[in-house]
Formats: structure tokens, sequence, C-alpha cells
């Protein structure tokens, strides 16, 4: 390869890693990403702090309720969300856990996973639970 | 040297938490490492230590860190160039300088924006971790210090608010220090002393923060902004660094670095 061609491949790659972080900080702003991943070099621009998760189910005409056992195979699906939302928030959904629990009892019409997001108001300076429902049918 | 420790120590704390040592990767990228230092092998050892770092940021995604992004950017660039021709040699010092650059202006830019440093919530959410406590402690008074230790950080506690005007300054210099030094790095009559200003900076921050080879890499960044070879004398102190990484992980040495 010429100086030449390595120099517009750098150049690109440079531009690119240059401008990523705008992109890195339209995903925090769009989807509420953590600043701290991605390369944005946000690292401790927020408190990082873990989500909840809460599984309500329904059963025939029953009003929805908590889930009264949870399978290991749910539990661990729920770790591995919460793991991952920390970071990824609404670009990582329940998906995976609400077709879990959908699986494991037949009497089950419908799930809904709430995600349970704690955030350090930055005008009140109190911490306040941000909450997301999201809804699974048999 | 910073790429194999790093997936090394990723290994390590796997198996720390219960998970088993998977070999192929460290293997994969020691091999690389080893052959990124034989002139006829580097371009080929360095590309393939990318494809190991790029490995590596899947494992771990989305929970990577940033620095091992940087790390498979870093090889892919000295896959790309041969610094033994001076031309290219230039090349990728100045890329690696631009780099730095970067790196810094988002680092405070995105304090700035997220209006976490402007009022000190930050660093008085962190008060609660006690690596970053025994840091601010010196900036608070007892009474603010002894409020904030009350919260536990969950909903409805706070608030996080101060009004210590010396944990509020020092709160704005981070940021405003980190735009600035960006500047000071990028402009050649200011480099050298923001390069010395830059590595007293990381080290601070890293005293709390403890993300060690992140600090390492960093440094090194910012030595490429001397016009000597300041790298070469770096070099044992950042593999005596690595060794401690690895053995703390290992747990032969008391020392806690996370």
């Amino acid at each position: 390869m010429t100086l030449a061609r390595k120099q517009q491949v750098l150049t690109a790659g440079l531009i690119g890693f240059t401008l990523w972080p705008l992109a890195q900080m339209e995903l925090v702003h769009r989807f509420g990403i953590s600043p701290w991943k991605l390369a944005g070099w946000g690292m401790y621009a927020t408190p990082r702090i873990s989500p909840g998760l809460a599984i309500l189910v329904q059963e025939g005409d029953q009003p929805p309720a908590p889930m009264p056992t949870v399978p290991p195979e749910v539990r661990v699906a729920c770790q591995r969300l919460q793991r991952k939302r920390l970071w990824l928030r609404d670009l990582a959904p329940p998906d995976e856990v609400g077709r879990l629990v959908l699986a494991s009892k037949r009497e089950y019409r419908r799930v809904t996973v709430i995600l349970l997001q704690p955030v350090l108001d930055t005008t009140s300076g109190m911490v306040r639970t941000e909450e997301k429902a999201y809804d699974y049918n048999r | 040297m910073l790429s194999i420790t790093e997936v090394w120590e990723y290994e390590l704390e796997g198996l720390k938490l219960g998970g088993v040592f998977s070999w192929p990767l460290p293997v994969f990228v020691t091999l690389c490492g080893g052959a990124a230092c034989l002139p006829a092998w580097r371009r080929l050892g360095f590309f393939s230590l990318a494809m190991g770092m790029a490995v590596a940021v899947w494992n771990a995604f989305p929970a990577t860190g940033n620095h091992v992004y940087l790390e498979c950017f870093l090889c892919l660039i000295c896959a790309l160039l041969d610094p033994v021709r001076s031309a290219e040699q230039q090349l990728l010092t100045r890329s690696v300088r631009w780099i730095g650059c970067v790196i810094m202006f988002f680092a405070g830019v995105q304090k700035l924006v997220h209006g976490y440093y402007t009022n000190g919530l930050m660093p008085s959410y962190l008060f609660q971790e006690p690596r970053f406590g025994r840091i601010f402690g010196w900036l608070l008074p007892a009474s603010e210090a002894q409020r904030l230790h009350s919260y536990n950080g969950l909903d409805g506690s706070g608030p996080y608010l101060v009004s210590a005007p010396a944990l509020l300054l020092a709160s704005n210099a981070v940021w405003i220090f980190e735009i600035a030094l960006a500047v000071a790095l990028f402009v050649a009559s200011t480099r050298r002393a923001a390069v010395f200003a830059g590595i007293v900076f990381v080290v601070l921050v890293e005293s709390g923060a403890r993300e060690i080879m992140f600090g390492v890499l960093f440094v090194s960044v910012l030595l490429m902004f001397l016009s000597t070879d300041a790298n070469r004398f770096f070099v044992p102190i950042a593999a005596v660094v690595c060794v401690i990484v690895l053995l703390t992980q290992l747990g032969w040495l008391p020392v806690e670095l996370h």
C-alpha cells in the first residue's frame, strides 16, 4: 500500500473516531444508553445506578399480579437483562424475560415486565425512579 | 502489552466470579503480541491483535471498557503504518496525538452536557463510594459529609446538592480542565506543559477511579505528545503495573484495584 493510500485510510478512520462520540451522545439522548460506554468517552459523566425490575402476570380474567414463583431460567434472564440494561437502557428490551415467563406457565395470558431505572435528578438532586412497562401477550 | 494484560485480566476476573477460564483468546493475543514485536511479523501481529481485541470488545459488550476500543483502534493503526519509515512514523505520532485530544475533549464535553458537574452532583454522589470518599472528603465540611453519608443512593434519597465551594470548584475544574487540556495538547507552544499537567491529572483521577489499565494507556498516549521517545522509558513502568494487575487478579497480592 502506498503512503498516500495509507494516509487516506487513516484519515477516514480518524474522522470516524472523531465523529463517533457525537453519534454516541445522540444514542444517549434518544435511547437513554449510558454515556460511560460505547467509546463516547463519557466515563463518570453520570451516576451509574443499577435498574430493578418487576414482573406482573395475568391469568384469565384476573387482574395483573406479581409472579408468584420465579423459575431459575427467568431469574438468570432477569440478571442478564439488568446487566445489559444498566448500559443500553431502551436498546435492551426485556423480550427474553417476557417470552420465558409466558412459556413458564400455560395459564399466563399476559405478562408485564416493569423496568425501574433510578436516576439522579439534576435539578432537585434527589434519586427518583423512572418506570417503563413492556407488555407481552400469549 | 496492555492488550495482553487486559485479556488475561478479563478472563481471571471471570474465573474469580465463578466462571471458567477460557484459554483461546488470552493465548491468541499473547502470541499476536509476541509477533508484533518481531519486525518481520509486526504488521500481521498488530492486525491479529486488533482482531483479538475486537473479540474482547464483543465478549464484554456492552460493559466493554472504552480503553479496549481504544486499544483495538491503536493496534489497527500500528498494523497499517510502518514506524521504521520516517514519514509513517510521523503519521503514527500525529494520529495518536489527535486521538488523545479527541478523548480528552469529549470526556470534558460529556461531563458538561449531562449536567452532573456544574452543580457538583456527581462528586457528591460518588462520595458514597469509599474509594472516592477518601478524595472528596477533603473538600467537604464535616456536616455535609455526614449528610451525604446518610443517603443510601436508592429511590427518594437526597438531595445530593452541596454548597461546599471547594467541592463545586473541583467539580467544575474537572470538565474545564479536560477541555482545556485537549486544546493545550493541540497547540504546539503549550504541549509540553499540557503533557505533564495531563499525567498529574490522570494519576489523580485514577487514584479514585482505579481504572488502572486506562490510566496506563492514556499516560502512554500523552507521552506521544513529547518530541522525545518518552514511551521507551515508560515501558518498564507499564510492565510492572501489568504484572501487579495480573498478580492482584490471581490473588497473590493483597491489593484492591477496583
